[in-house]
């Protein structure tokens, strides 16, 4: 595995950042090395505090954090960044890892739990793990809002209508409840539809309960 | 003589010259004069048992073979005067030497078996002290792990990067002699660390040499440097750069400055939440002795254990076993100087101890 080589996707990559958080200068300088090596961009921090203080750029990223750290341990940290609504995946290396250590880390969400020394490729596919699990939160986001601005862009009127479709009204029913011509309640629907981009009810379906959900 | 034979380590010991060369010296006119008057005297007058006070004083310069042979040679005298003696009551004569004789055998046998029992005494000390250092050792041992294994793990990182530098097309070469530099170093750093932390658990004989105690200082702050940041405390060394050279064990001092750091730092971290700080100073002391002082901002001592601080299986530390002040103050003791403890400034407690220079004479 140490062949260097590189897994698929590899060029996506190159839109995400590592963030290193060790307070060993030659741990921090050797893991930016390993990462440059492979052609990605690594901040290394000595300190939670120090990296917190910096501004998180727009683009994927992924979290290298030592467990042993000074003022904060990294497991503390771990819960404190989940806290946070960028959800940002981590990969924990350490020096003398046991078991309840690396329990607590997984349940928390942790992508690996790597123990000093350990082999690069290992480090460098839970990486990759991570700025996929992060660039995948991040489309998923982005899906989101365009959903919300979507569901925005309606009328009072079309809402209505659009739970009483959902709830498996007839257009005859909807009508009838809320004292309109059939005609005026397929023109609204057929709006309605259109804003939300949905070519099926089914289709509206999954639609609005990501919205209702999220 | 036998006398001087006999009293080889006399000269080994760090007391002056002239105090070593003197007692003997003594030890000798005493036996002449005793044996002359033994010997002019009638056999009435028991002056041999005078030899007794011989048998003592050779114990204070000779090991055990030394006061045997010092005895064998009072006995032979007494006979001899015995011998040589020129008139009196031959049968009091008799009585008299045979009790001289009786004399000094006892306090030959006294005088061994009390010198026996010092060198298991020393024997023990020593070991407890090596005990001592092993327990400082294994509490430190998790520190010292991640001090060796953060190099380790840096060496295997840049190795590996290193490997990708060439394997790239075209080959990176200068990021790659790079990579080679940084585990270069690392290694170095791994190494120093062995060599400091084997050089603590040796149990090498006691020597005494001439050394910079700030370079002790120095290699036990290197030592506590992985916990003293992971508990977030500050060191503040004001080390003298006008230290005279003193003569001592650097490893048993480096063991006393070690387990005064460690207390410091497990006061402190014993300690609520303020001002995290040690330290460390040196100074001239005496003619041409050093001083020095450690202080924290820990929980300070309890005044009711002020009084037995230093005493042996004493300790107010949970699981502690009360022997690292004791060690502490034997090894001082041992080099001469002086060691006590007082509150600090920094409202936790102050450490203080003092070594002599060479020409002030160790006891």
């Amino acid at each position: 595995m140490t062949e260097g080589s590189l897994p698929e996707g590899m060029g996506e990559d190159i839109d995400g950042a590592v963030v290193i958080i060790d307070d060993d200068p030659s741990m921090r300088q050797a893991l930016v090395n390993l990462l440059d090596s492979v052609g990605m961009a690594a901040h290394s921090f000595a300190s939670p505090r120090e990296f917190l203080s910096w501004p998180l750029p727009d683009r994927p990223l992924c979290l290298v954090l030592d467990i042993r750290m000074p003022g904060k341990n990294g497991l503390d940290f771990q819960q404190d960044l989940a806290q946070l609504q960028d959800h940002i995946p981590v990969v924990f290396i350490t020096a003398h890892g046991d078991i309840p250590m690396s329990v607590r880390a997984m349940k928390a969400g942790a992508i690996e739990f790597l123990t000093k020394p350990f082999k690069d490729q290992d480090l460098l596919d839970a990486i990759y793990a991570g700025l996929a699990q992060s660039r995948a939160r991040r489309h998923e986001a982005i899906a989101t809002a365009d959903l919300r601005s979507r569901y925005a862009s309606l009328s009072g009127r079309e809402r209505q209508v659009m739970g009483m479709i959902l709830e498996g009204q007839l257009s005859k029913q909807i009508a009838a409840n809320l004292g309109l011509s059939e005609i005026t309640v397929k023109v609204c629907r057929s709006q309605m539809m259109r804003k939300m981009k949905a070519t099926s009810l089914l289709d509206l379906g999954r639609v609005a309960e990501k919205i209702l959900n999220l | 003589m036998a006398l001087h034979d006999t009293t080889p380590d006399s000269s080994t010991r760090p007391s002056g010259f002239l105090r070593s060369a003197t007692l003997p010296l003594v030890t000798l006119l005493l036996s002449v004069v005793i044996f002359i008057i033994d010997t002019v005297t009638k056999y009435e007058v028991a002056a041999a048992t005078f030899y007794v006070v011989v048998v003592l004083l050779s114990t204070r310069f000779c090991r055990t073979q030394g006061v045997v042979t010092t005895s064998a040679v009072c006995i032979a005298l007494t006979i001899a005067s015995f011998v040589l003696t020129p008139g009196g009551n031959f049968r009091s004569g008799i009585a008299n030497t045979v009790i001289s004789l009786t004399a000094i055998a006892a306090t030959t046998w006294l005088a061994v078996s009390i010198e026996a029992a010092r060198v298991m005494a020393e024997r023990a000390q020593a070991h407890l002290a090596h005990v001592a250092r092993i327990m400082t050792l294994g509490e430190m041992a998790a520190s010292i792990a991640h001090e060796v294994n953060q190099p380790l793990a840096a060496i295997v990182t840049n190795a590996h990067a290193g490997m990708r530098w060439m394997r790239s097309d075209p080959p990176n070469m200068a990021k790659a002699t790079a990579s080679i530099d940084s585990i270069v170093n690392d290694a170095t750093r791994a190494s120093e660390v062995i060599n400091r932390v084997r050089a603590l658990a040796t149990h090498a004989p006691v020597e005494r040499i001439g050394m910079d105690i700030n370079d002790v200082v120095h290699e036990v702050l290197a030592l506590v440097q992985s916990r003293l940041r992971h508990s977030r405390i500050a060191v503040r060394t004001g080390l003298s750069g006008v230290l005279p050279v003193i003569p001592g064990d650097p490893i048993q001092l480096q063991q006393v400055v070690l387990n005064l750091v460690s207390n410091a730092i497990d006061a402190i971290e014993a300690a609520p939440e303020g001002e995290r700080e040690i330290r460390v100073a040196s100074s001239p002391f005496g003619a041409s002795g050093v001083m020095i002082e450690i202080e924290d901002s820990g929980t300070g001592i309890d005044p009711s254990v002020a009084g037995n601080l230093f005493d042996a299986f004493r300790s107010t530390k949970r699981g502690g076993m009360g022997i690292g002040l004791s060690i502490c103050r034997s090894i001082i003791e041992a080099h001469g100087g002086h060691i006590h403890a007082e509150p600090g400034t920094l409202r936790g407690a102050r450490f203080c101890f003092t070594l002599p220079g060479e020409k002030e004479g160790v006891s």
